[in-house]
């Protein structure tokens, strides 16, 4: 089998050839290092010089309107896909991450009204922004925040799609994405302690914020769709170790009918629809099958109560599981015995019958490239039928 | 317990503020100090809504909303208490450590522990190890509760373990740790008292670690 037969027999809950594989390795140190390249220099590696720090606090809006950080974030995007080829994953999770701008030397912030921390790794390599917390005090913050950048996107998505399909979509299997759903992107703006007092006292408001992210989104999933890709995952984290954040009835009452459109949307352009987020998520699976998405990625195994088995046993084949592999250890510091383990165990436990496509269940700079390899070559000895 | 108590406690797990604040409002008419609210009304609410997190029947949010209703109903009490009760249980210093700027589970601890009678000194988040050093020395906390979600910030952890130590005040508090990417192996690891899974435990584990019946 090619990697779209896999992927495709997996995704439709067919045994393939073997276990299959997916990417959602997005840090500098990885991408680099699979291409056996140098990390670049972006500009926010002079931001440690005192100097330079003072001129960017100042110049920051004027940095923002040239393009600052455009260039370099979506080159790293091109570069990521292009490592997973060459690592030979049959799958990669593709973000379109191009929301983020300078607001000073220590912060970002994002087209939505987020604020982020300015975080590098060990070797001082730019990582994923940190969530800080939301721009936003009240509705009418939300109302008059300037939308052209956020209404923009989904056209900006499409081309950079455009672009790494025709760069990479013959190589690689590619789930579109953009890098938040409507839960994150509704109550992140606010901060979680502000987005529940209005879910308590203004939820009508919240509910037109919903709206609003909704119809937005389904752009988003246009921007995957059309531009090629054969699959989208959904990215919206609700759940954190102990379990999700909302109740799972609240949440299916105020973002339930919005999923099951956008899913639907999506099955109309006839892609799968992954859905992603952290956390245990044990008592949000049935949702996930009545919001209409096809399969779950993450299943963080370190998560509170989180056991692929288990999680097979409640879905059946009613969903696909994608990810799951511990980084905390297993892909960061484990040896090839443990890693051949790990990967053997997991298949055993969700791998019979297809829809079970392995791969890190996080993105973090720890993990190592020799790890993901060996992981690589466990998943290649998973033929089918699994023993 | 007085029947206006119980109404305060029972709107607390309702997350209704106006019920809690008529509820309140009763018991202060009748003679009822405001600190016996709290203690044997509100907390008791609260108390109840960690159990139902722990049950796995209130979430994240609801732990919020309560004490969301708490805030409300703390403006009606603000300014009607005796003083000398203030924080009868002793005070806890609470941060988010030096890389790390993810709060919620700190802000609900926070909360639990007000709600139960500690006086809480929150430092905030990007908390560096001297500083949570100068607030013990100055405010004598016989608690301190450490939170951090990034793993890049387990240094900042090792950080303030040491800084106590070298300060001389390590044998004079309890430290307790939270927050994603803590574990009871690091709590032991780096010699802390105590690990909490859960926010609405905290509570507890300093009533414990503090030694308060």
């Amino acid at each position: 089998m090619d990697k779209f037969e896999r992927m495709n027999c997996a995704l439709e809950h067919r045994e393939p050839d073997r276990v299959p594989t997916i990417s959602c390795m997005d840090v500098q140190n990885y991408v680099y290092e699979a291409l056996g390249e140098q990390v670049p220099k972006d500009i926010t590696q002079y931001f440690g010089n005192r100097i330079v720090a003072k001129l960017v606090d100042v110049a920051a809006p004027l940095i923002n309107k040239f393009g600052g950080l455009e260039k370099d974030f979506l080159n790293f995007f091109i570069k990521k896909v292009e490592a997973d080829v060459k690592m030979g994953f049959d799958s990669v999770w593709d973000m379109y991450a191009e929301i983020f701008r300078l607001k000073d030397s220590g912060r970002m912030y994002d087209i939505f009204g987020r604020l982020y921390q300015i975080v590098y790794d060990d070797a001082g390599n730019l990582l994923t922004p940190a969530y800080m917390g939301g721009l936003f005090e009240t509705p009418d913050d939300w109302k008059s925040w300037n939308k052209k950048q956020w209404e923009q996107h989904p056209e900006k998505m499409f081309k950079h799609n455009l672009e790494i399909n025709k760069r990479f979509g013959k190589d690689i299997y590619i789930f579109g994405s953009h890098l938040y759903g409507l839960f994150e992107q509704t109550w992140q703006p606010f901060g979680f302690e502000k987005f529940v007092r209005l879910i308590r006292k203004e939820k009508s408001f919240i509910e037109d914020v919903i709206e609003y992210n909704k119809n937005w989104y389904l752009r988003c999933v246009d921007a995957s769709a059309d531009a090629g890709f054969p699959a989208i995952i959904y990215s919206d984290d609700m759940a954190f170790k102990n379990g999700p954040m909302l109740n799972p009835k609240m949440m299916d009452s105020l973002f339930g009918a919005a999923y099951k459109e956008i899913t639907d949307h999506a099955h109309k352009k006839g892609r799968k629809i992954i859905i992603h987020t952290d956390g245990n998520t044990r008592l949000l699976l049935e949702y996930f099958i009545k919001w209409g998405f096809d399969g779950h990625h993450s299943i963080e195994p370190n998560a509170d109560n989180v056991d692929i088995g288990e999680f097979r046993d409640i879905a059946g084949h009613r969903l696909s599981f994608l990810g799951h592999l511990d980084i905390t250890h297993i892909l960061s510091f484990g040896t090839r015995e443990e890693v051949y383990e790990h990967v053997q165990d997991v298949s055993r436990k969700a791998g019979k019958g297809g829809g079970l496509i392995l791969g890190p269940c996080n993105s973090h700079y720890e993990i190592k490239v020799q790890n993901l390899r060996w992981m690589i070559e466990a998943c290649k000895e998973m033929t089918y039928p699994i023993q | 317990m007085h029947e206006a108590l119980q109404k305060a406690a029972r709107a607390i797990v309702d997350f209704n503020s106006d019920a809690c604040i008529e509820a309140v409002n009763q018991c202060l008419d009748s003679g009822i100090p405001a600190w016996e609210v709290v203690n044997e009304g509100l907390s008791v609410g609260m108390k109840e809504v960690g159990q139902l997190f722990e049950k796995g029947e209130y979430f994240l949010a609801e732990l919020v909303m309560a004490g969301d209703v708490m805030k409300d109903v703390m403006k009606v009490l603000e300014g009607k208490f005796d003083k000398s009760q203030k924080g009868r249980k002793g005070k806890v210093i609470l941060a988010t450590i030096k890389g790390d700027v993810h709060d919620l589970g700190k802000n609900i601890v926070g909360m639990m522990l007000s709600a139960s009678g500690f006086d809480v000194i929150d430092l905030g988040t990007d908390v560096d190890a001297e500083v949570i050093v100068d607030s013990v020395k100055k405010t004598g906390a016989g608690g301190v509760g450490l939170t951090m979600l990034l793993t890049t910030a387990v240094g900042s952890m090792k950080e303030v373990a040491d800084a106590l130590i070298e300060a001389g005040l390590r044998d004079k508090v309890k430290i307790a740790i939270g927050g994603a990417s803590t574990s009871e192996k690091l709590a032991k690891d780096l010699g802390f008292d105590a690990y909490g899974d859960s926010a609405a435990k905290a509570a507890s584990i300093f009533e414990k670690l503090l030694e308060i019946s």
